[in-house]
């Protein structure tokens, strides 16, 4: 059971729905503290990520009006922002359902039997999310995009795609101070 | 024609016409996106349907540009709409049997909503997705709606 201890401040954003659990970007915890022993990396391939770029770059080319409401043109800057995430938080998170939004925005979102996570990219800022049923609470956090940590990919990876822990050695072998190795 | 009538019943089929394949998965379901609003207005515009009728749901989509990516019409009861939260009324000033669904969020453009509000939008699309049925238009081109009777 993964248990993540995170003692940052709570907000007292005035929505109905009890939201109060949000992460403030300097009150992150340090990466490291996601992973426990032997838990193995789920990044996504090489291969794959070339492809989710791509179709930033095809969503960036549509015309203004591309859903036929009004939608806006995704703005090179969107694009550039959502790129640069996608090289961050793909190192830990596999690759997401990317879609663009009428108002200029792109959405990666992971959805898995454990829950959802959603990370939306603008020209400045971002938006994230994850509601998963290991919390009680979502998990919520924004920020400028240009400090857009790696917690993110580590946070979706944690919290939707939990890992079976690698095999363990049943044997531990310690050296202390008066034991040199043979040979 | 039948008189519409300006308040919208419950029992009332409400058509958003989906003009854009990336706004639906791959198993044909809607991405919650669908519902989303524009910059600057909390309004998704939508078609009443039980009294204009399919075909006149299919004329409309192609009048819209860009006519190439039309793909089909999600059909929902004014009731589901209610019951997520949302609201759907007349707007007869845009033209006759025009209705729009509001989810009460105002998006900025090239800005994404606070997180709290973020997941509070997006669920609120996510349930309408639940009680939507999508018909994929199997003639697109055609005139007439050549699909399932909605």
């Amino acid at each position: 059971m993964f248990y993540a201890d995170l003692p940052c401040s709570v907000t007292d954003i005035q929505f109905e729905a009890p939201y109060e659990f949000v992460i403030p970007h300097n009150q992150r915890p340090q990466a490291t503290s996601f992973y426990s022993k032997g838990q193995v990396k789920r990044g996504a391939m090489r291969a794959e990520i070339v492809v989710a770029k791509e179709k930033i770059e095809n969503f960036a080319l549509m015309l203004e009006n591309w859903d036929g409401y009004g939608a806006m043109r995704i703005n090179q800057e969107t694009k550039k922002n959502a790129i640069s995430a996608l090289d961050i938080i793909l190192c830990d998170a596999p690759v997401p359902d990317i879609t663009p939004n009428p108002n200029g925005t792109l959405s990666f979102e992971w959805e898995t039997p454990q829950g959802i996570g959603h990370l939306e990219i603008g020209r400045t800022k971002y938006s994230f999310y994850i509601k998963s049923r290991l919390t009680e609470q979502p998990i919520l956090a924004d920020g400028s995009t240009d400090q857009l940590g790696d917690d993110m990919g580590k946070l979706v990876s944690n919290f939707l795609f939990p890992a079976r822990h690698g095999a363990e050695p049943m044997t531990i072998i310690t050296y202390d101070g008066y034991v040199r190795s043979a040979g | 024609m039948c008189v519409l009538p300006v308040d919208i019943a419950d029992d009332e089929k409400i058509v958003r016409v989906i003009k854009t394949p990336y706004h639906v998965k791959t198993n044909k379901k809607l991405k919650h996106q669908a519902f989303r609003p524009k910059q600057g207005t909390d309004d998704v515009s939508v078609i009443r349907q039980s009294y204009m009728g399919t075909n006149f749901c299919k004329v409309k989509a192609k009048e819209i540009p860009p006519v190439d990516s039309y793909a089909g019409l999600a059909v929902i009861q004014a009731q589901g709409i209610r019951a997520t939260g949302s609201e759907v009324h007349d707007s007869r000033s845009e033209y006759y049997g025009h209705a729009h669904i509001s989810h009460g969020f105002i998006l900025q453009p090239d800005e994404p909503l606070a997180p709290a509000k973020n997941l509070l939008m997006n669920e609120r699309c996510r349930a309408l997705c639940a009680v939507t049925l999508y018909y994929s238009d199997p003639a697109p081109h055609t005139e007439d709606w050549t699909g399932p009777t909605i």
